[in-house]
């Protein structure tokens, strides 16, 4: 097994809508890409800080007349980060879903839901963690990806 | 020959958030009535490799797309023969990218556009610039189940009115967004798609929505032609302005079992031509009727035309229940 990388990001709402690119390599040798993602927090639970948002943002969509009647405590409200990843020229894919900590395993023999099988090749790799929705003063993304052979996973 | 087919055209699966498998997709929407079914997961073409030729076989025909879930709008692109990076379209950029779509041999529909956008769903709603309309065949007009009660197809049903009448050509679709299993009893309605031979595939599907072979129902199957010199011509083409008889008919036994829990009764067939009514009837015949046959004549002006089919639905009257793809008049 080897550590391709292992960083901590921060974002904050000034990366709202924006694309944050890692390259990375990957020697010769093998079979398992695994990518570890995480963040926090996913959820807006400053009570204050919600009100503000809806309510600052709710009038874009509601039609006027219709506002009265719209409860911003019932709404959720959350931070939304994905990760995509291509390999030299090719799409390999991207998850998005909601959860907060998921971790995808690419490879020639089935890669995790939302990735195209793929071999672990050598070469030049570029993940994307799409920032759909900060509203969070400061997200933090944490990012492991390791490498592996093929009789290190069964 | 072209023959509708009942079409389901917003789905995802584990690929993406939904929590279908791909044969559980397949299984539900041939359950519900389903000839085919448009695969659209958010961001991800990873799907495909689990569309098998016996999966099409045992269940429906699937229709290859995606979902381009970007930060300013969602784009359903069906039948790209390469892929086109969802990630670099900015709001002054996109005509670039729908180009880039057409030359890689697909359609491009704008989903749900007026739905909750940022920071409740970002990219829910259209936010994007498009300055040339030519690259958007299709706009799913009606999103969700429910959809005659949803606002946000009021609005939607609105803009695309507001196109037609600016002279473009787009087709209507629905799509209901479709997740997972259903948890309850839903209305789905359905998009028609009239597709050659009957056959439902990737390429005849693009080929009825670049043409503009579609209409929108929650209950009953419509036909609707203008005839011209005995000529038929159905959405999507284009007849000369002048005098012309409609040939429309509203069937209640097309997959009736699927929708006649919802206290759907067709009352009023309207034709409207470049946003105002030109022809009506009220139907109160139709409830016991299989096929119900209406044949205004029309004077047809340079534009476009429209059958809308209007009446009960759950506890609500008047609402609308259906409702084609133009058929376009000009010199």
């Amino acid at each position: 097994m080897l550590i391709l990388l292992d960083e901590e990001y921060h974002f904050s709402p000034r990366d709202d809508k924006t694309n944050f690119h890692v390259d990375f390599s990957v020697p010769e040798g093998f079979d398992v890409l695994c990518c570890e993602c995480r963040y926090a927090p996913k959820e807006i639970t400053d009570a204050e800080l919600k009100r503000e948002v809806i309510t600052a943002n709710i009038g874009k969509y509601i039609p006027r007349e219709k506002l009265a009647s719209y409860s911003a405590e019932e709404q959720t409200l959350v931070n939304l980060l994905t990760f995509s990843l291509d390999y030299e020229d090719k799409y390999i894919g991207c998850a998005h879903r909601h959860a907060p900590e998921m971790t995808h395993r690419i490879s020639k023999e089935g890669s995790s839901p939302g990735f195209v099988s793929q071999g672990a090749d050598a070469g030049n790799w570029h993940a994307v963690i799409n920032i759909h929705s900060i509203t969070s003063p400061v997200v933090t993304y944490s990012l492991k990806i390791s490498a592996f052979k093929k009789e290190e996973v069964l | 020959m072209i023959t509708y087919k009942a079409m389901e055209m917003h789905t995802h699966t584990l690929h993406s958030d939904g929590t279908f498998t791909v044969p559980e997709l397949c299984r539900s929407a041939l359950a519900h009535g389903f000839d085919g079914v448009a695969l659209t997961d958010h961001n991800t073409l990873a799907p495909y490799e689990q569309i098998t030729p016996d999966l099409e076989r045992e269940t429906i025909p699937i229709v290859r797309g995606i979902e381009w879930t970007t930060f300013f709008g969602h784009m359903l692109v069906l039948g790209s023969n390469r892929y086109v990076d969802w990630r670099l379209a900015t709001p002054n950029t996109i005509d670039e990218y729908l180009r880039k779509i057409h030359q890689a041999d697909g359609v491009v529909g704008i989903a749900h556009p007026f739905a909750l956008g940022s920071p409740f769903c970002t990219g829910c709603h259209w936010q994007y610039n498009v300055r040339d309309w030519e690259e958007i065949d299709y706009i799913e007009i009606w999103s969700e189940d429910f959809a005659p009660l949803n606002p946000i197809n009021h609005r939607a049903f609105q803009w695309w009115t507001d196109l037609l009448n600016r002279g473009f050509h787009i087709a209507a679709t629905q799509g209901r967004d479709w997740h997972g299993p259903l948890s309850r009893p839903e209305n789905l309605s359905v998009t028609y798609l009239g597709v050659e031979n009957g056959i439902v595939n990737t390429e005849t599907v693009k080929e009825a929505l670049r043409r503009g072979r579609s209409y929108v129902t929650t209950g009953p199957a419509l036909s609707f032609a203008i005839e011209q010199d005995g000529v038929q011509a159905g959405p999507g083409t284009t007849v000369k302005p002048g005098a012309a008889t409609a040939r429309i008919a509203l069937d209640l036994g097309t997959r009736r079992k699927h929708w006649e829990e919802f206290g759907i009764k067709p009352q009023r067939i309207v034709v409207v031509q470049n946003g105002a009514p030109v022809a009506q009837e009220i139907c109160e015949v139709c409830e016991n009727e299989q096929v119900h046959v209406y044949t205004p004549t029309l004077s047809l002006w340079p534009g476009w035309l429209r059958l809308e089919v209007y009446g009960d639905y759950l506890d609500r009257s008047d609402t609308l229940l259906a409702f084609t793809s133009p058929i376009y008049a000009a010199y």
